[in-house]
């Protein structure tokens, strides 16, 4: 019955170990091979997420934008002042109403594949983004925009309405110019201006890039007049932390975003190098359901903001690798003023906590009941962690959810959009290189639909976008002192995200510049 | 046996069918909205009319139903949708990373089966003894053992301290810590399957019967209890490659292997549908490709089996 032959078994039994004897002889023979660090004309990124895309105009991460930033230019650029200066425009002016723009594009700045990025190329970025068949996320971050028109070298942008953050969002990550040639029928191929040409993408493995040789820099602070010094540029992905530290230490990468405990031994190590973005953009805060009682008395939004102790945060959370901070807008952004922000603001205090909260009739026989929502990031959970301790002091009942991103912004949108029931406290970030971000923040509908419907306050914002220089600033600071004193914002920390990077102490030359942008230019290795 | 297979074939396709419609419902009731994912935290300042044009560009605006329809329609016409986040197809974005699954799976099954059947071999024939109880500890150890540390112990010895093996390489170099990882647990499971089947049909007539007409326990072992014990083990592998090639996540992560899985998880914390759409798809094909070729593998090792 059970006809097993000789034959069928030593088949099946011979089968069976030429895959074992395979599998041990590829073993053997890694052993003997070795490992292949890396070569000296390539740098090696690791970082623990892929880019969600390289269209400019479409994607809104700092993750992506990560990569963008070497491949293409920005129409303007920033130095650490957040002082404009010429990029693919060697200059600009705007007229008296404040709704002209003219910009004038160099001369012979080259694409990747050889196409000119000339006014004509400036405004097919322009255009491309108003577009509603592409539907970008950035149609509203330029302006109120009537028309944009090509007059030989000169880019003439038309505005509804005065918008002056422009020049510092056209200085920035965030208003990309891609090369036209990018875009074919459907097909999307990344080609840009930048320092780095496009080579390929393994999707969630690595993007090759190569250094373009015919660039020429004009960003302010590169010291590198020309090409970046080494040739190749590979970002890799490697999404467990223990692992990107063993490639760095191994020398399979040279840069590698390390997680928070691990950027605290390096930067104790001289062999290592930890950088942290001092010109990130970001802030993280707290905000609350102001709708929903008791925030809708500021002393209970108030309450919040005495509860916290923000250095705990940046100190432990963070293991002192961001920074407390008490401003909407981000430190070094034009309208940030942290001694001004801490007079408007709460500090750590909790016996003032407890105080408004009972004349709230809230105590310790009767907490307030919240909840408390976070978004999954590294330091976030933590910050929470510590945040829930600190209102359990002051007699606020934190019920801590820790979510992913997706499924925190709907709860925070469908928190924001209610009037009764469970109140929430939320903790998210928003990075830019200018504070006009805080109307997308809290204009209406705002974001995760906490705009702030005060008549006043909503004036405010569209008022900030039509002054320049220091009436701006001015305006800003009422802005702020408005978020502040009405405790709708308790800012937190800055940066926050993506912010982190480590290599040998034998690399030279690397910096980050707005939003956490790495640059390469002038790297090196000793 | 053909009108079996074309039986299997075709409930095999509305099986696909119904995973596909039946997740493409789902996925809209967990919560988080892919439009507000895209904005993110550099959103900028999209107005209510350009977030609904962004849903209407997305098909989102459409109701769920029609939304499901009109993919399943794509599906049947070799169509499986772009991905909301990346623009990119969805059929060549996940055909892309599936041999590097298929490499991970069935280097996995090899180490497993390699390791895992004579081990439950050995244990059977050992029954009782000091030998099985220690084999079997192993197998307990191995399928106790959570792979991620697993991973992370073997990737910091081999990669990190001897310098043997390459940290988060794409070659087949990188293939063998991970294939080890997966392979340790399955090994274990496989051969608590071979030795629980070995040991059935040891105590079973027809083997009684031939160490009693005098045959040596080896041709007894080889010819007479291996080929039946092996259907409880087929079963076993086929359920486990299954599992695998729906990408082992945690093990992906580690070894930062670009596998489905790694992508699928992607997908799902971005509600990218049209991309869980396809991976599930995919990975349905794959449980009902490896059930049918489980159930003929049966046919051949059983002479019994016969399917009209």
């Amino acid at each position: 019955m059970w006809d097993v032959t000789n034959q069928r078994f030593a088949r099946t039994i011979a089968q069976t170990g030429i895959a074992v004897g395979i599998a041990v002889g590829i073993a053997v023979g890694t052993v003997w091979s070795g490992v292949v660090m890396a070569a000296g004309d390539t740098i090696t990124y690791a970082r623990p997420q892929d880019s969600e895309g390289l269209d400019a105009h479409k994607v809104t991460t700092t993750i992506s934008f990560q990569v963008m930033q070497q491949i293409y230019s920005t129409l303007l650029t920033l130095d650490d002042k957040g002082k404009v200066h010429p990029g693919v425009a060697e200059s600009y002016s705007v007229s008296d109403d404040g709704l002209t723009y003219r910009f004038t594009i160099r001369d012979g700045v080259m694409c990747h594949d050889g196409t000119k990025m000339d006014a004509a190329a400036v405004k097919w970025n322009l255009d491309r983004v108003q577009s509603p068949d592409i539907a970008s996320p950035f149609a509203s971050s330029y302006g109120n925009v009537a028309g944009t028109t090509v007059e030989g070298r000169d880019v003439v942008y038309q505005l509804n309405e005065p918008f002056s953050p422009l020049p510092n969002i056209f200085g920035g990550v965030l208003a990309i110019m891609m090369c036209p040639s990018s875009v074919q029928g459907d097909d999307f191929t990344p080609v840009g201006s930048g320092p780095y040409k496009f080579v390929s993408w393994e999707r969630n493995n690595k993007i090759v890039l190569e250094a373009f040789d015919e660039y020429v820099n004009v960003h302010p602070l590169v010291k590198n007049p020309g090409a970046p010094y080494v040739k190749n540029l590979i970002i890799k992905v490697i999404p467990e932390g223990v692992a990107r530290m063993a490639a760095l230490k191994t020398g399979e990468v040279d840069f590698a975003e390390p997680s928070l405990p691990d950027a605290a031994d390096l930067d104790a190590d001289p062999n290592y190098k930890v950088y942290t973005a001092p010109l990130s953009g970001q802030q993280g805060y707290t905000g609350v359901t102001y709708r929903i009682p008791p925030f809708d008395d500021v002393r209970a939004r108030r309450a919040v903001g005495y509860a916290i102790d923000r250095n705990a945060c940046a100190d432990y959370g963070f293991q002192g690798l961001s920074k407390a901070t008490h401003c909407p807008i981000a430190p070094g952004l034009p309208g940030e003023d942290q001694e001004l922000c801490k007079q408007w603001g709460t500090s750590y205090d909790p016996d003032k906590a407890r105080s408004l909260l009972a004349e709230l009739g809230y105590g310790p026989d009767n907490p307030l009941k919240v909840a408390f929502e976070t978004a999954q990031l590294q330091g976030w959970d933590e910050c929470a962690t510590i945040m829930q301790q600190q209102f359990k002091e002051s007699y606020i009942d934190a019920d801590l959810r820790i979510n992913e991103w997706a499924a925190w912004t709907e709860a925070a949108v469908e928190a924001n959009s209610r009037t009764s029931g469970l109140p929430m406290i939320w903790n998210v970030g928003m990075s830019g290189t200018d504070g006009d971000y805080l109307v997308f923040l809290w204009g209406m509908p705002g974001a995760q639909g906490a705009g702030i419907d005060v008549p006043e306050f909503q004036q405010m914002l569209v008022d900030q976008r039509a002054l320049t220089g220091e009436a701006r600033i001015a305006k800003l600071h009422e802005v702020q002192k408005f978020l502040l004193e009405g405790g709708y914002e308790i800012p937190l920390f800055s940066p926050g995200w993506f912010w982190l990077s480590a290599s040998k102490a034998n690399v030279e030359g690397f910096f980050q510049v707005q939003v956490a942008m790495p640059v390469f230019n002038d790297v090196t290795f000793n | 046996m053909t009108n079996y297979i074309i039986r299997r074939l075709v409930i095999a396709f509305i099986t696909l069918m119904l995973s596909v419609i039946g997740v493409g419902l789902l996925i809209h009731i967990v919560p988080g909205d892919p439009v507000m994912v895209m904005l993110g935290k550099n959103g900028g300042s999209a107005t209510p009319e350009q977030i609904e044009n962004m849903r209407r560009v997305l098909g989102l605006d459409k109701p769920v139903w029609l939304q499901t329809l009109n993919y399943v329609k794509g599906v049947l016409s070799g169509d499986m949708g772009q991905s909301m986040f990346t623009d990119q197809p969805v059929g060549k974005t996940l055909f892309n990373v599936l041999p590097a699954t298929l490499a991970l799976a069935f280097s996995a099954m090899v180490v497993a089966v390699g390791v895992g059947l004579p081990l439950g071999f050995f244990a059977a024939y050992k029954h009782n003894t000091w030998v099985d109880n220690i084999l079997m500890l192993v197998a307990v150890l191995g399928v106790s053992i959570p792979q991620f540390w697993l991973g992370l112990i073997l990737l910091l010895f081999f990669s990190l301290t001897l310098g043997w093996l390459p940290v988060a390489g794409d070659d087949y170099r990188s293939l063998i810590l991970p294939a080890i990882t997966l392979g340790v647990t399955f090994s274990a499971i496989v051969a608590r399957m071979t030795r629980s089947a070995m040991i059935e049909v040891f105590s079973e007539d027809f083997i009684r019967t031939a160490r009693a007409k005098g045959l040596t326990e080896t041709i007894v072992l080889r010819r007479h209890a291996l080929k039946p014990s092996l259907i409880a083990v087929i079963t076993i592998v086929g359920v486990v490659f299954g599992y695998l090639m729906g990408g082992a996540v945690v093990v992906e992560n580690v070894f930062s292997w670009n596998g489905i899985g790694r992508l699928a998880l992607e997908a799902v914390l971005r509600r990218d549908y049209p991309m869980i759409q396809g991976f599930i798809l995919i990975f349905a094909s794959v449980i009902v490709i490896v059930s049918i070729v489980m159930d003929l593998t049966y046919a051949w090792l059983d002479p019994r089996i016969t399917y009209d």
